[in-house]
């Protein structure tokens, strides 16, 4: 008597799963995250076109991970070599520029280091590496911590072996913690920057160089590779981020009045 | 006879409880049977009323299953006076006998609950539990600890009246005691039976 | 600047995930807790010795474990369980169960080889004797409940690794801590934190009110 109702309700549990979902997962970094902008764009398009996003904030290199292994539908993360690959794979569709904003050097407002004049990303990476100042790296294959690698390669200097590189193995809100705690340098995107609310007396020391520039890159996970994949959701919600509203949402988010990230268009 | 025991021996995870135990529970009489703490008193009650089962040698009894006990530590069901005196009822979905509970003078202590009773208290409800059922055999594990004198007098002499009709086979501590109630006596040193023997005989031989 | 709306529906989807998985655990830990309590099979002090060591795994751990399970590529890929609510109420129970199938059978064999000797005198069924054991003494069974349930609401690592942190959908009260603490808003972060032990405590309470009102 009791098991035709246990299979009966066994079999809707899984029919609810084997039609077409109503959300795309998108797989992000924490910078998007941090600001509050991945939450306005899933609200957002959902009321424009009632197609649910859930956005997992996790990282670049996870997210790639992720992507890779089949869970999720679309990938936007800042790491533009990585997802170039990922697309070369056969992971990716096609990657598209989404939206860019930049990195920046931030440390103790009193400037120790004295980076505040410097003229290139590479004089400010010298100054640091000496073992008087302190840096802290996210350490986490995030897409902050590839770009930090990327600098050091950049301008010729090895990554510190000594105490005054710290690696923090966090996210970006806990690594600026710790660079409070021990007024030093790290580096962080300035859309999560704008964003933290918990400053004290650490601000932008160096900006602008045009090696801190920071790419966001959107790209639809394959549906060859991945079967499952809501592949059509997905594009409509590239094409709206790219060309539709989503595009006039990014460009227009602002906290206290700055601008967070710039779109292409 | 009633029950008889030949050669029994009882043990748990190789420890010896009982051994060499040989007896015969007589019907219609009081047996008592003593001993010091942790001389396997209360075991031998349990396997007189086949709650469990000897290791080795022959058990025979005219019961076919146990019958309600008072064990050394009743259990005490919740916490309502009612609900525990009346579990028994509820189990055996017969009537029960409110006698000794009467007797007992407990009727006044039926709202409370049982945390705020004294030990005292508490034991005289787990007794009368037992004798509300009216059986003719009563297996009853130190029915009077915990009891103040007055209470402990009141037991003795209604277990007296109940003689003739029934069965009793008690352990209890206390000699006077025994001398008022029983009609045969066993005493239990580690586990074997030191000596066993009707009223009689048994005091001259034992000294205490 | 505390987003009620928001903060609210944390707060449910907290209670729901972790009511969910404390009850199916509580349920599972009386069923099997009563079994491997009562009975002596082959294996029963490694099964019990295992169960107790499971009692503290790292949130995180579970988190990973059933990570790889529900994940595209494992095993149970195809169901789609991955970031969704029910994902989070299965790594909550992983952590849970053991603690509260350990509490159960500890009770079980301190309180069932008497309360059976005592029942069988008194002609007592198996169903009674069940019963009986089961309708005893309430307040094991609320202690172990509000063991399980403090520790499901109150984990962070287990939920939030299956779970995603989605908005509206499976960020539930302590991701919304971390989040909003990843935000620099350790205010928030600290106004969440009072509120999750006020559920908490409110549960307490009214648990240990019924306890003594036996």
């Amino acid at each position: 008597m009791i098991k035709p109702k246990i299979v009966f309700l066994i079999i809707t549990l899984f029919l609810s799963n084997v039609f077409a979902r109503d959300y795309i997962i998108v797989q992000s970094t924490t910078s998007t995250a941090n600001t509050g902008l991945l939450d306005l764009l899933s609200k957002e398009f959902f009321q424009d076109t009632g197609i649910e996003v859930r956005a997992v904030a996790v990282g670049t290199g996870t997210a790639l991970a992720n992507a890779k292994k089949g869970d999720g539908d679309v990938l936007m993360v800042h790491s533009k070599i990585d997802e170039i690959k990922f697309v070369q794979d056969g992971f990716g569709v096609k990657r598209f520029d989404l939206m860019y904003n930049d990195f920046v050097i931030v440390g103790p407002d009193n400037d120790p280091a004295k980076i505040k004049d410097k003229k290139n990303i590479s004089e400010v990476m010298k100054i640091l590496s000496n073992p008087n100042y302190k840096f802290i790296s996210r350490d986490d294959f995030s897409g902050t911590h590839k770009k930090e690698l990327s600098l050091w390669y950049e301008s010729g200097i090895s990554i510190p072996i000594d105490n005054s590189y710290i690696k923090s193995g966090s996210g970006m809100a806990s690594t600026i913690n710790i660079a409070n705690e021990m007024q030093s340098y790290t580096l962080t995107d300035r859309g999560t920057w704008i964003a933290f609310q918990n400053k004290n007396n650490l601000d932008i020391l160096f900006e602008k160089d045009k090696s801190l520039f920071n790419p966001y890159g959107i790209i639809a996970i394959s549906p060859k590779k991945f079967p499952h994949v809501e592949y059509e959701k997905s594009n409509r919600f590239i094409e709206w981020l790219l060309k539709g509203r989503g595009n006039y949402i990014i460009s227009n988010f602002t906290i206290e009045d700055q601008k967070l990230f710039f779109t292409y268009n | 006879m009633m029950i008889n025991l030949k050669n029994i021996q009882f043990q748990i995870s190789a420890k010896t409880i009982l051994k060499d135990i040989n007896l015969n529970i007589q019907m219609g009489k009081t047996t008592v049977i003593m001993g010091k703490n942790g001389s396997g008193k209360s075991t031998l009650l349990k396997l007189l009323n086949q709650i469990i089962k000897p290791s080795s040698g022959l058990f025979e009894s005219i019961l076919s299953k146990p019958v309600p006990m008072l064990f050394q530590k009743p259990l005490m069901f919740q916490n309502s006076v009612n609900y525990n005196y009346q579990i028994l009822q509820k189990i055996k979905k017969h009537q029960i006998n409110h006698f000794w509970f009467e007797k007992f003078d407990l009727l006044s202590l039926s709202n409370q609950k049982m945390n705020s009773l004294s030990e005292g208290e508490k034991q005289k409800i787990f007794i009368s539990r037992i004798m509300s059922f009216d059986q003719s055999q009563l297996f009853l594990d130190e029915p009077n600890q915990s009891l103040d004198l007055q209470s402990e007098k009141l037991l003795i002499d209604l277990l007296i009246n109940e003689k003739n009709k029934k069965t009793i086979i008690i352990t209890l501590h206390d000699f006077e005691i025994a001398k008022k109630i029983g009609d045969y006596f066993i005493y239990l040193e580690n586990g074997q039976i030191l000596l066993q023997d009707s009223y009689e005989n048994f005091f001259k031989k034992f000294c205490y | 600047m505390l987003n009620t709306p928001k903060v609210l529906e944390a707060i449910g989807i907290s209670l729901h995930v972790s009511f969910v998985s404390t009850l199916f655990a509580f349920f599972l830990s009386i069923f099997f807790g009563y079994l491997i309590a009562t009975r002596k099979f082959f294996l029963k002090k490694y099964i019990v010795s295992f169960l107790g060591s499971l009692t503290s795994i790292p949130p995180v751990c579970a988190g990973l474990i059933v990570y790889l399970i529900i994940s595209r590529s494992g095993p149970l890929g195809w169901m789609e369980l991955l970031y969704t609510p029910l994902a989070m109420i299965i790594a909550q129970f992983i952590i849970i169960f053991p603690i509260m199938i350990t509490l159960i059978i500890n009770y079980i064999e301190r309180e069932y080889p008497q309360l059976k000797d005592e029942l069988i005198s008194y002609g007592a069924s198996q169903k009674d004797i069940l019963f009986l054991l089961i309708t005893n003494q309430k307040g094991i069974y609320l202690t172990t409940l509000l063991i399980g349930f403090g520790r499901a609401i109150s984990e962070y690592g287990a939920a939030a690794i299956v779970g995603g942190s989605i908005d509206h959908v499976t960020r539930n009260m302590t991701a919304m801590i971390a989040l909003e603490t990843a935000k620099g808003n350790i205010l928030i972060g600290v106004i969440l934190g009072a509120i999750l032990i006020s559920i908490s405590l409110i549960i307490s309470f009214g648990i240990n009110y019924f306890k003594n009102d036996d």
